[in-house]
This record gives C-alpha cells, structure tokens and sequence, in this order.
C-alpha cells in the first residue's frame, strides 16, 4: 500500500522510464547505430548500459545517505541553493526545448506515415488537449495510464520481433572483428543519452516510494533496456542492411512493413503508428509534468497545476517554431541534442551525485 | 491570431481568478509571465510562420551544417 495517494511506486515509475524510451528509440537508434557501426549496431547499446551502471549505484548511495530528500533536493545540497536552481532552470530550459521537439516529432511521423493530407497543427493540438485533460489529475493518473500502455506496447514489440525472424538475414549483422569496436563505442556514446532519462524520471523522487530498492529495480530496467535496444537494431540491420537503414528516415517503420508471417499476418506498420502514438503521450505528458514540478521548486510554488493550460500552449507554439523542415529537425537532434542531453543527463549527475555522496 | 489571443486571455483570466481565490502571488507573477509570453509567441507565429526556426538559429549559432 502506498504511503499517500498522490505517490507512485519506483516500480510504476520505471515503467515510465521504459515507455518514454520507446519513442525516441525506435526513431533514432537504428539509424544512427548504424551510420557509424554499421553492421555491429545492434552492439552499441551495450555501452549505455556501462556509462549508466555507475549512475545507478551513485543514485542508489546517494539516497540512502540523504533519505529523506528528493533528488531536487540532491541538487540544492551539492551546488548551494542559488546555483542549483539555476542548474535547475537550465534543466527546464532544455526539457522544454526537447519536449517541443518530441512533440513535433510526433507530429511529423503521422504526416509523413499515414495522414499525408493533414496539416501538421491539427495533432499537436489534440496531442496537448490531451495532456492538459491528464494532467489536471496529477501524475499517479499518467503512472496508472502507463500500466496499461507498457503492457500493450511490450507484447506488440516482442510479437513484431517474432513475426521479423522469417526476414531476418544474418549475413547482414556480420562481420564482427576487432576493427568495429572504437566505432560500436562512438555509436554507444551517442545513444547514450536516452538511457540517463532516468534522471528526469527521479527528478520526481519526492512523489516516489521506496526509492531503497533503486538498485535492484533500475538494474533489471538496464538490463531489459539493453536487450530489447539491441534486438531492435539487431532486427532492422538484419532485415533491411545497415547501408538502407543508416539512409531512411524510419527505418523500424520499413522493417516492419516487410514483415509477413506465413502470409497470416501482414499490414501490421499501422499498429506500430497506434504503439508510438501512446508511448508519444506518455512521454510529452511525464516531461510537461516534470518542467511544471522543476519550476514549483525554483520558485517555491504552492500548486501548479495553474500553469498547465498556458505552459501547453507554450509547448504548442514552441512546437511549431522550432523547426521550419525536417532536415534541420535531423540535424539539431543529431547534434546539438545528442550533445545537449549528454552533458545535461550524464556529466553534470556523475558531477552532482559525486559531490553529494562526499559532501556532509 | 484573434482566436489564440481570445482562448489565451480567457484561460489566464480564468486561472487568475482562481489563484486570487488561493491567495496565491507569486503563481499570479509567472501566470502573467508565461501568459506575455505565449502572446508574443503567437505574435511571432502569425508574423514569420514559416521564416523563424529554433532549430537552424542554433545549428547556425554553432557553425554546424544543416
């Protein structure tokens, strides 16, 4: 039983975790894994799983030296309050821009997918309707909504990797040698990123409960990201080959399309859309629901959830501003993103956590 | 934009109303903040809608190729 009813359990928010990975994962990490492994991508997300590890037993030391603070609080204590809520303004700075961006992403990929004919607009605005209508009831909704949609989201990824074997080419995930190791470790860096959104996630460690078994949990996370992150590239390199795969824009979408399971089961590219659509929600509503949390800590808010329907408008608007094609979307992702998210999600941590851990 | 400023008055009134009823001031400063600033928002939608991108400023701010 939980403590209070308006708390989540480290399990459900590891749940979220999973899903919120989904999107940008099956977006990105084909493509770029195998623009610089090639054939060996499906080997990169072994080395997330090694920068993050120690994330994990810091975050773990960390609060069950401070047990009684959040990780917000964390922050405060390692850096001072003034130049932890600057930090932690930056953090809302950068969660808003890469919440804009997911949100056009998710908009982009419905145009170009299925409704051709639509303009963009029109699902952003229903996207955040949405939100806004979830959000009003506090974040225990979203986590008790993602209980449902993990679920569905796992068993029709791990049916599709099924229903891929038949297509599955081995000669296309090999050679491997000693020469595709610095490459595997690039591709692992720069995929890296999406592993440390459990940051983000425990930035609402004071809405979670049992944070003590964070060990044990976020490993078993890790390690199902790991394997399920390589069986995805593995299985989009190895149908379609790692030169069409780093060219395409999405490439899981392509591999998918091609799948037919003893002519019983084919067309199933829309049931991806459906999947992406939901692990897109959960994943635009937990970060607006984060940046709204960060700034009540900044500014010592009381409530709020009085921001929700103008900070969705913002989000709509930045949404639409920031970007004018999607090539630049590619590009601001591939580069300053990737850059962006690593310093925010893996550097200053390892540096915050490091300080906690020694400081009295 | 007539319609965004509408719906966007509309939701901040109503959210003003209902903070004045908590007594709550300072959410009053950052409802009026973000309420400016989604106003210039919409502004700058309706003025430049397909001339600003965040995206290609920042790319270009960073000398990367795009």
């Amino acid at each position: 039983m939980l403590a209070g009813r308006q708390k989540i359990s480290l399990k459900q928010a590891l749940l979220i975790y999973i899903t919120l990975f989904f999107s940008p994962s099956i977006r990105f990490m084909p493509s770029y894994t195998a623009v610089i492994a090639k054939q060996c991508g499906y080997l990169s997300p072994i080395v997330p799983f090694i920068i993050l590890l120690p994330v994990i037993i810091l975050l773990n030391k960390v609060f069950m030296k401070h047990k009684d603070k959040s990780l917000i609080d964390i922050y405060y204590h390692s850096l001072g309050k003034t130049a932890g809520k600057a930090l932690l303004f930056l953090y809302v700075l950068w969660m808003l821009l890469i919440t804009a961006l997911y949100t056009r992403y998710y908009s982009e990929r419905l145009v170009t997918t299925v409704f051709t004919q639509t303009k963009i607009d029109i699902f952003i605005l229903v996207m955040m309707v949405t939100i806004a209508y979830v959000l009003k009831s506090g974040f225990v909704v979203i986590a008790r909504m993602n209980e449902i949609i993990f679920p569905l989201i796992s068993v029709i990824f791990w049916s599709l990797a099924i229903f891929m074997l038949p297509n599955f080419k081995i000669d296309n995930i090999t050679p491997i040698s000693y020469l595709d190791i610095i490459p595997v470790i690039k591709a692992g860096f720069g995929i890296s990123f999406l592993w440390a959104y459990i940051i983000y996630i425990l930035f609402l460690s004071d809405i979670i409960n049992d944070k003590e078994n964070l060990m044990r949990q976020g490993m078993y996370t890790l390690t199902y990201l790991t394997i399920s992150s390589s069986i995805l590239v593995a299985f989009v390199i190895g149908i379609i080959g790692y030169s069409i795969t780093a060219k395409i824009p999405l490439p899981f979408m392509d591999a998918v399309k091609i799948v037919s399971f003893f002519d019983i089961v084919a067309k199933i590219e829309s049931v991806v859309v459906i999947i992406w659509i939901l692990a897109d929600f959960i994943l635009i509503s937990t970060f607006s629901y984060i940046i709204l949390h960060l700034l009540k800590s900044i500014f010592n808010l009381e409530d709020e959830r009085h921001f929700i329907n103008i900070f969705l408008i913002i989000l709509y608007f930045l949404a639409m501003l920031i970007t004018s094609s999607k090539i630049e979307l590619e590009a601001f992702s591939y580069t300053i993103g990737i850059a962006g998210n690593f310093l925010l999600n893996i550097i200053i941590p390892y540096i915050v956590l490091a300080i906690a851990l020694f400081k009295k | 934009m007539i319609a965004w400023i509408i719906i966007i008055i509309l939701i901040s009134s109503w959210e003003l109303y209902n903070m004045r009823k908590k007594d709550l001031k300072k959410e009053k400063v950052i409802l009026i903040f973000l309420t400016l600033l989604s106003l210039f928002m919409v502004f700058i939608k309706s003025k430049y809608p397909y001339d600003i991108s965040i995206a290609r400023f920042a790319l270009d701010l960073f000398g990367l190729p795009h």
